[in-house]
């Protein structure tokens, strides 16, 4: 499923990044990487706002659709 | 997940109390925001309402959401996160209290525009007399929170 | 030798530079305040070493201003030694940047700071295998109460340059070399696993408000509090001292004293210049009686900036200090992101808009951490025309206090239209927010009180002069008839157009110089309470401050054409506009 879709509170798992090389180096460094464990903490409105590891990133909703997760 | 807290007993008392304390908040948050798009003068005994823009519209609007920060936060309050929302309540009290109570000292102490340097004994003291806004009554019951917050740290 | 302090954005490099060096710099929670990079000397084994504190970056592929000026920096310092500052809770993102610095050939010590949050959300880190994998001294530090800086400058002589392919074969299970991006992160991957475990950890009352307050739902109430609690204590610090003191002081005694003492006497024009242009009272010239209409340099030139404009700076930037300092600018960032994407802006644009509030020259100055040349563009132009500064607002509240909250409102409102309109017209990409949203932490009084310090005293430097001179200047126009003269010739525009007074442009050439003393200006001019509106707001969309157009020249370079026409196209119509509006109102 896409990252946008897990609702405040909900934790999954990132299985994917679908975009290019420059969009998933960004998220790289700013720690979001295939593997982690996120929690959502804000999906409903704006930029998304997730914890990934003890510390919060908030991501623009557009990159945030090319983020697969699974629960 | 949730730790044990201090807050768990008891549950009940918190709960009453702070359901009182926002359902207050709420209503004096509500008869501001009335008097403010009415535009009516309201005072009654140490009471007074404010009705100008920013401190009757904004400021009540805040109470008003403090009020609601406090409703949507006291049940289950040994969790952090309903606890948190209490806490948020009693920030914003403290904001539009601290505010006005700031205000009021800074009035205090000039002489004003034909006075002297200093405000007289009388005219600094007479700044502090009621009637006050609802908040500044607000104020100590929403200071409880500080309470809660050691008790869930089991620190008292 | 040299040593570069290179590091993640946040990562509390400044904190570090400041322990190495004592020398004052500017240290805060949102990115880009480092822009500007810093030197200083650190005494090592009885030699000076000059150290640099670079601008953050978070790889050598730069993707805004700030991060070009480190990787420049970098590679205009061979044979340097490098201190990487790593956040200890962020570690993996953080050895992205070190082995590239490795890769190219520096020796690199390696300080894992703010190791004491890592203890507290439970990231274990086994520090001494990492230094054994990457062959480089690794030192944990908490920046903020000096731990572990000691060790780590005495670390400094065991760093020497490592080759990444030694890494490679001592992370052990790593197959492949380390050259591209993805090789890299493979690695970092594998270093990791080696090295760092994430224990279970619970949310503090201080996390659960972090989330609380970055949620639109529950973070827009508590924001509208947040802005709340600012205004009212602006207003009530700026009108203590103001008002509560330094008028008295100023209209009671300094200028009764200047009239006295100083030679020549009304009529004279040196004392005009000085002290008192006086006024017509039943056809005979009359002395002032108060500051705003004396005019002279060194009575106006003086209140302006001292009794009106510092308290209210002042208060400003403390504010704004601790607001940083606390770590709630990034959440306001990312809550109103929503509404600046729609005007082509991301949420840091919030950054550059605040601090505008407070003086628009450090605010274009901030434009650089916006990534494309349009966001900056678009963000220089809208700040220089539609946010007014601290000094201007200051002096609002003392000339126009029932109508400041309109005024800031019709400006609000052109900031956000031209916005949108400027955003559809200009090409250009614009990236998405994506950012650190730090823990709350407490305030520390001393980074606040520098950057307090820093600030006020930069305004003072330019201001005060400025203003002496812009009253200088336009009583010399006065004086000469120029200012009548151009009056006249654009009666027709002022009059017709903007509906003000032929009068108004005398301060508005003032307000080139300095926008407070224009709007103190126009206090002295007869006018409705309307046309007084618009003249403030005119004052405050017509050209930027001499200062403000300096700074957009340095950092816009050939955009700022562009920005004067925007600027020319918003005068005349947000100005007009204004005139139509009360025509509608039948008040003009």
């Amino acid at each position: 499923m896409i990252l946008t879709t897990l609702r405040s509170g909900e934790i999954a798992k990132i299985v994917a990044i679908e975009g290019g090389q420059g969009l998933r180096q960004k998220l790289l460094l700013r720690g979001v990487s295939e593997g982690s464990i996120v929690r959502m903490v804000s999906s409903n409105r704006g930029p998304v706002v997730l914890e990934i590891n003890g510390s919060t990133i908030a991501i623009g909703r557009g990159m945030a659709k090319r983020i697969i997760v699974q629960k | 997940m949730t730790k044990r807290s201090g807050l768990e007993k008891n549950n009940d008392l918190y709960f009453i109390y702070f359901l009182i304390l926002g359902l207050a908040t709420l209503a004096f948050g509500i008869t501001d925001l009335i008097v403010t798009i009415t535009g009516s003068e309201y005072s009654i005994g140490v009471l007074n309402i404010p009705n100008d823009g920013f401190r009757g519209g904004w400021g009540g609007l805040i109470i008003l959401f403090a009020g609601i920060f406090y409703l949507s936060g006291l049940k289950d309050l040994y969790e952090i996160h309903q606890l948190a929302k209490v806490v948020m309540g009693s920030i914003l009290i403290w904001i539009i209290a601290g505010t006005d109570i700031f205000a009021m000292i800074t009035e205090s102490i000039p002489g004003g525009e034909d006075g002297g340097w200093f405000n007289t004994a009388q005219g600094f003291l007479g700044t502090y007399a009621p009637p006050y806004a609802p908040a500044i009554f607000l104020l100590p019951f929403s200071l409880v929170v500080i309470f809660c917050i050691h008790k869930y740290y089991k620190k008292i | 030798m040299k040593i570069l302090l290179m590091g993640h954005p946040n990562v509390g490099k400044s904190v570090f530079f400041n322990r190495l060096t004592a020398a004052n710099i500017i240290e805060s929670n949102y990115p880009g305040t480092t822009v500007d990079y810093t030197k200083g000397y650190m005494r090592l084994e009885g030699k000076d070493i000059e150290i640099i504190d670079v601008p953050g970056t978070f790889s050598l592929e730069p993707k805004d201003k700030a991060e070009e000026v480190a990787v420049r920096m970098l590679h205009e310092s061979k044979g340097s030694k490098v201190m990487c500052v790593i956040d200890a809770s962020k570690v993996e993102r953080g050895l992205y940047l070190a082995l590239e610095i490795i890769e190219q050939g520096f020796s690199v010590v390696i300080a894992l700071n703010m190791w004491d949050v890592a203890i507290d959300k439970n990231i274990d880190i086994d520090a001494k295998k990492l230094e054994q994998i990457l062959g480089i001294p690794v030192v944990p530090t908490v920046g903020i109460s000096g731990e572990g800086i000691f060790a780590l400058v005495s670390r400094l002589k065991d760093a020497t340059p490592v080759k990444v392919e030694d890494i490679v074969e001592r992370t052990e299970g790593i197959k492949h070399k380390a050259n591209t991006p993805d090789e890299r992160w493979a690695l970092i991957e594998g270093i990791s696993k080696k090295i760092v475990t994430f224990g279970e950890y619970q949310h503090t009352l201080k996390d659960a408000i972090g989330d609380f307050t970055v949620k639109p739902a529950t973070g827009i109430p508590f924001a509208i509090a947040v802005l709340y609690g600012f205004w009212s204590i602006f207003g009530s610090f700026a009108g203590f001292f103001t008002d509560g003191f330094l008028v008295k002081i100023f209209d009671e005694h300094w200028l009764p004293w200047l009239q006295a003492v100083f030679p020549g006497g009304l009529g004279n024009w040196f004392y005009a210049l000085i002290v008192d242009v006086g006024h017509l009272e039943n056809g005979v010239l009359a002395a002032s009686d108060n500051c705003f209409e004396s005019f002279g340099a060194l009575s106006s030139g003086l209140f302006v900036p001292v009794g009106v404009v510092l308290p209210a700076i002042f208060i400003f930037y403390l504010m704004l200090a601790l607001l940083e300092d606390i770590g709630y600018m990034p959440r306001l960032a990312v809550l109103i992101d929503t509404v600046l994407h729609k005007i082509g802006l991301h949420g840091y644009a919030i950054v550059p808009s605040v601090l505008a509030l407070g003086c628009n020259v450090p605010a274009v100055g901030a434009t650089r951490i916006l990534e494309t040349k349009k966001q900056r563009f678009m963000m220089m132009t809208l700040l220089a025309v539609f946010i007014p500064c601290g000094a201007q607002i200051g002096i609002m509240q003392d000339v126009i206090p029932g109508s400041i909250g309109f005024v800031m409102l019709y400006l609000m409102a052109g900031y956000f239209i031209f916005g949108y309109i400027l955003n559809k017209v200009i090409p250009g990409r614009i990236p998405e927010i994506l950012m650190d949203v730090p823990p709350y932490q407490k305030p520390m009084s001393r980074n606040i009180s520098r950057k307090v310090w820093m600030r006020t005293s930069g305004f003072l430097k330019v201001a005060v002069p400025l203003v002496i001179f812009g009253s200088l200047l336009v009583n010399v126009l006065y004086l000469a008839g120029t200012i009548d003269w151009l009056g006249n010739i654009l009666a027709p525009m002022f009059e017709g157009w903007f509906g003000v007074p032929r009068e108004t442009a005398g301060p508005l050439v003032a307000a080139f110089l300095r926008k407070d003393l224009a709007v103190a200006q126009l206090s002295a001019i007869e006018m409705t309470k309307y046309q007084m509106i618009s003249a403030v707001v005119l004052v405050s969309i017509y050209f930027p401050c001499i200062a403000t157009f300096a700074m957009m020249l340095r950092e816009g370079g050939k955009t700022f054409l562009g920005s004067l026409a925007v600027l020319l196209v918003v005068v005349f119509t947000w100005g007009g506009l204004l005139h139509l509006l009360w025509k509608l109102m039948g008040v003009a």
